[in-house]
């Protein structure tokens, strides 16, 4: 019995030890090679979930390079703007999309949900400081002490992949409209009005503080959504626009939520398809993001 | 508690360790201790079932103490019969009612008359269909007079609810596990170190190759009109690796947790891949539960022994039972007798029984012959496979025809490459290992210390860097 416990501490001991060196060793291979510059041309970047993600195609419009990516909490669009931001001087506009419902408490599970830590954490894991990694351990220690190894081989694949593995202009071909409607029919409850998600509410500002430090103008853009989701959303919009008027007074709050689009246009209730996304996009290179700019008071106008 | 789970990482050490070193004082403390930290494993699941387990013990473990003491035929038949009663009623009450209601009211629907049956809202207790049979084989062999009698009450609620093995098996004999309650366990360091290669070996079969194929195989069975025939043909392949990963891993944990604490239990699964034909297929895959049947069910009923026809008739009746067995859904049954469809060819020829030994024994690759037969034995195997993943015979069906649709010919999509060159590794570490109880035993090699431990250390790299999402295993619904 001794010999076994004294091999299962040595081997323990070897093992972690290995881990964690490969670790560190593949965090810096790819801090090394990553190849985090986006082209000097392009001096807006867009951040945010699968709604921008879908809807701003940046090949049509030039000066924008879209980095948003679905399931994307705020504390990784945090991480992942800082990251770019500083490595990127001639970025000059952060375009956050959102949607009221980002802040809503269901929101919580894409910052510590288990499925989430698996398939996000491992991409944002060598652009994490120590505090970025203890805020998520103290979210869900098991999930992230379980994911965090899986970092090693990932750092190393990312070294290779780059920038598209944090996001990029995503297609929309599929037509689930009709099924969307349906299906958030059925879970009406979702939209029911709650508390807040304290830790999204938390990295919405950590990223205003870092853009006013960084003298960035912050655009808060609430993309085209199917009118559907809209009246759903509205729920939420009150203390969002409060956030937004209190906390982030330089942040430019801009709304097409009710940009007109034809129903061929919705790939689902959420998500514009390629041909909204060229739509669109056309009218953001035209018009600016900012043509419709409005504030909370103005939303309640209309 | 999940096998694959963090919570069991915590709690396997803990027990391993209050096991060996404050109460291995005495036989009683072993088994008492054992007792309670299976109940503790069951109950950290659901503990309002601790009282079915409980009492479905304390039934088998009374009737079989009243069974010594009598040698009236009646009164015994009357004793087993009311075992069978109470055991086979939980299982029937909690996994079948819903089943059989629903059948009833479409019988009556179909003769023109419709009733309203009500459905039960009630949750399968996870385990339920092994530890019944495991109980069951204790009082069926205590009846049989192949067995005696336990008088020791600790002993028995120990043997059935053996935390290694109480929630998917195997189903053990109780002559072979029973006994190893009786005797005050002695640590072993062979037994114990393989142990722990067995429980890396299940790990890496559940979490790197079942969760791997998981994650495709419910993509692809959930959207069969967006994929054309061939990923269909790739996901009901995977879902092949995917159920003997998930099924054959946690067997492989189960065992060798067991050996940790001194309990040999039987193997469960024998590289049941490389089978040359369908009747060597279920010599090699559930072992415990196969042979089950065959002890309680074939040979009662007469088995081979009775001619071809009678013979045929019983092979129907166990293949369609182990079909239902697995869950109330006309899939399982269609299952269970397509299975009994392929052996039949074989037992009109009497050649049920040519394949005994392991395929390119004593070789390094098989012959063309031995390979076309493992190839075919594979496919009819997969193909039984879609009936047992599709949640409806329609919804089989459909998968069926869309396999032999034009769109068979154009290329697989979104095939998951990492995935398939996983199964490729984990297939070639099978086949070498395959005269082997597992496939990490490699005592035999005699490599040297610094081989064995990269060994394990690539395999838990494997495991901690490229697991699939945590799923929970497929024999816990059964």
């Amino acid at each position: 019995m001794k010999q076994f416990l004294k091999n299962i501490i040595i081997y323990g001991t070897i093992l972690t030890t290995s881990f964690t060196g490969l670790l560190f060793l593949s965090n810096s291979i790819c801090r090394y090679f990553f190849k985090i510059k986006i082209p000097p041309q392009k001096n807006v970047l867009v951040v945010g979930t699968s709604h921008p993600e879908s809807a701003i195609n940046d090949n049509l419009i030039p000066r924008t390079k879209n980095m948003a990516q679905s399931g994307t909490c705020y504390f990784y669009t945090y991480i992942k703007s800082r990251e770019i931001i500083n490595h990127n001087p001639h970025i000059d506009t952060l375009v956050l999309g959102y949607s009221y419902g980002d802040i809503s408490f269901g929101r919580n599970l894409w910052f510590f949900g288990e499925k989430n830590i698996q398939s996000k954490m491992r991409n944002y894991f060598f652009m994490f400081d120590l505090d970025d990694y203890l805020a998520l351990l103290k979210g869900n220690p098991k999930a992230v002490i379980v994911n965090t190894p899986r970092a090693i081989i990932n750092n190393l694949k990312l070294s290779f992949t780059g920038l598209k593995s944090l996001g990029g202009y995503k297609k929309l071909k599929k037509d689930n409209l009709k099924k969307d409607i349906i299906d958030h029919e059925n879970h009406k409850d979702f939209y029911k009005k709650n508390e807040l998600s304290k830790i999204e509410v938390k990295y919405l500002l950590e990223t205003y503080k870092f853009c006013e430090k960084k003298n960035i103008t912050l655009i808060l853009l609430n993309v085209p959504i199917h009118p559907q989701l809209e009246k759903y959303q509205e729920v939420f919009r009150a203390d969002y626009c409060h956030i937004a008027e209190k906390d982030m007074p330089n942040a430019l709050l801009v709304n097409h939520s009710n940009f007109p689009l034809a129903d061929s246009c919705f790939s689902d209730l959420g998500h514009i398809n390629y041909k909204g996304a060229e739509i669109y996009t056309k009218y953001l290179n035209q018009n600016g993001y900012t043509s419709t700019l409005q504030t909370c008071n103005t939303l309640d106008e209309e | 508690m999940l096998f694959n789970s963090v919570e069991f990482s915590i709690f396997l050490p803990i027990v391993f360790l209050l096991y060996w070193f404050v109460f291995n004082k005495s036989l009683k403390q072993q088994n008492i201790f054992l007792l309670a930290v299976s109940y503790f494993f069951y109950g950290w699941w659901d503990w309002r079932f601790l009282s079915l387990i409980a009492f479905s013990s304390a039934l088998d473990f009374y009737i079989g103490v009243a069974l010594s003491k009598t040698e009236r035929k009646e009164k015994r038949k009357l004793l087993v019969l009311a075992s069978l009663a109470v055991n086979l009623g939980f299982l029937g009450f909690f996994k079948y009612y819903n089943f059989f209601a629903e059948g009833f009211s479409d019988a009556f629907t179909l003769l023109g008359k419709s009733i309203e049956v009500s459905r039960l809202n009630i949750i399968l207790p996870v385990g339920i269909s092994f530890y019944t049979f495991q109980t069951l084989s204790y009082t069926l062999d205590v009846y049989n007079k192949k067995l005696k009698p336990t008088k020791s009450i600790i002993s028995f609620f120990s043997f059935v609810s053996f935390f290694p093995q109480l929630v998917a098996g195997p189903i053990e004999r109780a002559s072979n596990l029973l006994p190893q309650f009786y005797k005050k366990r002695e640590f072993k360091y062979k037994p114990a170190v393989d142990g722990l290669r067995q429980i890396l070996w299940g790990l890496l079969k559940k979490i790197v190759i079942a969760d791997n194929c998981a994650e495709y195989v419910n993509e692809v069975f959930s959207n069969i009109n967006n994929y054309p025939g061939s990923t269909l043909v790739l996901a009901a392949i995977f879902f092949a690796f995917q159920i003997y990963g998930d099924f054959s891993g946690y067997s492989d944990i189960a065992i060798g947790t067991s050996r940790l604490f001194g309990f040999t239990l039987m193997q469960n699964f024998s590289f049941p891949y490389f089978s040359r034909d369908i009747a060597e297929f279920w010599r090699r895959w559930h072992i415990s539960l196969s042979s089950w049947f065959k002890d309680y069910l074939y040979i009662p009923l007469g088995g081979s022994k009775n001619g071809l026809a009678k013979s045929i008739r019983n092979t129907f009746i166990i293949f369609i039972v182990s079909g239902f067995w697995h869950g109330a859904n006309w899939t399982f049954i269609v299952w269970g007798a397509l299975n009994a469809i392929y052996i039949l060819p074989l037992l009109l020829m009497k050649k049920n029984r040519t394949n005994l030994d392991t395929a390119a024994n004593g070789k390094i690759i098989p012959t063309l012959k031995e390979f076309i037969q493992i190839t075919f034995t594979f496919s009819i195997t997969v193909f039984a496979w879609i009936f047992f993943r599709s949640e409806s015979i329609s919804k089989a069906f459909k998968y069926i025809n869309r396999i032999f649709s034009k769109s068979f010919f154009s290329p697989p999509k979104d095939t998951p490459y990492l995935t398939l060159s996983f199964i490729l590794f984990f297939l070639i570490c099978e086949w070498i290992q395959r005269t082997k109880s597992h496939t990490l035993q490699i005592d035999d090699y005699n490599f040297p210390r610094y081989i064995r431990w990269s060994i394990y250390w690539v395999i838990i790299f494997l495991i901690v860097s490229f697991g699939g999402f945590q799923q929970k295993f497929i024999y816990f619904d059964f």
